[in-house]
């Protein structure tokens, strides 16, 4: 049989869910990175979660 | 990394998935040599500036072991040989990631015990795990005695509500027996087996001890700010648990507090529906795979996903003894982002390339 495109087969529900959590997740561990004693972002930690998370 | 796991052709990963497995192990084994220690666990390989963890790339290793492993026609975990070689694989990672020592990644293998259960182990392994998790902890809260009763009530129970050709009075009496010598050995591996920390986190769980300053402060301040949340919580960036930096590790194992907290008994929901979700799609997708390969290895990945996430709220909301499990794709760590990630993907990569498959 022909292979078919991944991006036609491939579960849009999983990856919506997949996506929605990380974007979640992603919106969390910014607000727990903001502390309120300095009020600025701790710089280290929140380009960490831009890059991996 | 995504895209390079929906590039790689899905029969890869079932043809090489021993040599995966291999590798894996041998990242583990490495970390006593190369190893970098972190608060006292030597779990990470340092690499410039970042650091890895083989253990969270473990699991989708050992899954593909296990699928492969049982995706063999002439696998029949009816067999104790078979039974014993299934939960090697599964073992071997957690011998390595113990002495690290990292407890809380070695829970998650038991998990591979629910796939074993679907695909026919004797369902009494599952039930004698889950009677000694409960005798163990009823033990720890009544008196041995008091437990002993309670087992002979049931036993009797369950003796005379049987059928009178299914009463088998020798058997429930070696039953009680087992009970009571287990039982009475709680106290004693309570004592003498287990750290202090370890009693004191159950001790905590427990009510036994109240000690909101010390080993209860983290399940404590996660309580009080998912507590603070109310219906609606306080809002995105508004928390002022969690801006005034109460609860410890909140941007890793107790980052569903900020949930609680910021976004309330709703936003929680929300969370908890999206993950049950996507479990209960797992589990869907792996029943309607065409190869067996393919259908234990969705298994593994929703028994991997679902032991994270029932562990880490538990633990966050105060019924779990304390332990190091992150929640999947929520908290902070590229290293389990990425493992999660390829472990959820391998399988999506396969449950597209089945119409390619007869």
């Amino acid at each position: 049989m022909k292979n078919q495109s991944v991006k036609n087969n491939i579960d849009w529900i999983s990856v919506f869910i997949y996506i929605a959590l990380v974007t979640l997740g992603w919106l969390n561990i910014y607000s727990s990175s903001l502390l309120s004693t300095d009020g600025t972002y701790q710089n280290n930690l929140f380009l960490s979660v831009v890059l991996f998370h | 990394m995504i895209f390079v796991v929906l590039f790689v052709d899905g029969k890869f990963y079932e043809k090489y998935a021993s040599i995966i497995f291999g590798v894996s192990l041998l990242s583990l084994a490495g970390l006593f040599l190369f190893g970098k220690t972190i608060a006292g666990q030597r779990c990470w390989y340092a690499i410039g500036s970042f650091t890895l963890q083989p253990s969270e790339f473990a699991k989708a290793a050992t899954s593909l072991a296990l699928a492969k492993y049982l995706s063999d026609t002439q696998i029949n975990l009816k067999e104790t040989n078979r039974q014993i070689q299934a939960l090697a694989i599964m073992l071997l990672p957690v011998i390595l990631i113990l002495p690290q020592p990292d407890p809380g990644s070695a829970l998650i293998y038991s998990a591979f015990i629910l796939v074993l259960y679907r695909e026919g182990l004797p369902s009494w392994y599952v039930w004698t795990a889950f009677i000694t998790i409960v005798l163990f902890v009823l033990t720890l809260v009544l008196e041995p005695y008091a437990v002993i009763a309670m087992a002979f009530v049931v036993l009797a129970i369950i003796h005379f509500k049987g059928r009178v050709v299914d009463r088998n009075i020798i058997l429930s009496g070696i039953l009680l027996v087992l009970i009571s010598g287990f039982v009475f050995s709680v106290d004693y591996v309570f004592d003498n087996v287990f750290k202090q920390h370890h009693r004191d986190r159950f001790n905590i769980l427990l009510g036994k001890t109240v000690d909101m300053k010390g080993i209860g402060y983290n399940t404590n301040q996660s309580e009080i700010a998912i507590g603070s949340g109310g219906w609606l919580g306080k809002g995105f960036l508004e928390g002022t648990q969690t801006k005034g930096g109460f609860v410890p590790e909140q941007h890793t194992d107790y980052i569903f507090t900020t949930v609680g907290e910021e976004w309330g008994f709703v936003g929680s929901l929300v969370v908890i529906l999206l993950f049950t979700g996507l479990l209960l799609r797992i589990i869907y997708l792996a029943e309607r795979q065409k190869t067996k390969f393919s259908r234990v290895y969705g298994y593994c990945v929703a028994a991997i996903l679902f032991i994270h996430f029932f562990v880490n709220i538990a633990m966050v909301i105060g019924i779990f003894p304390t332990i190091g499990v992150p929640l999947p794709f929520f908290s902070y760590g590229g290293s389990g982002l990425w493992g999660f990630t390829i472990l959820l993907f391998i399988f999506l990569k396969m449950d597209a390339n089945k119409v390619n498959e007869w």
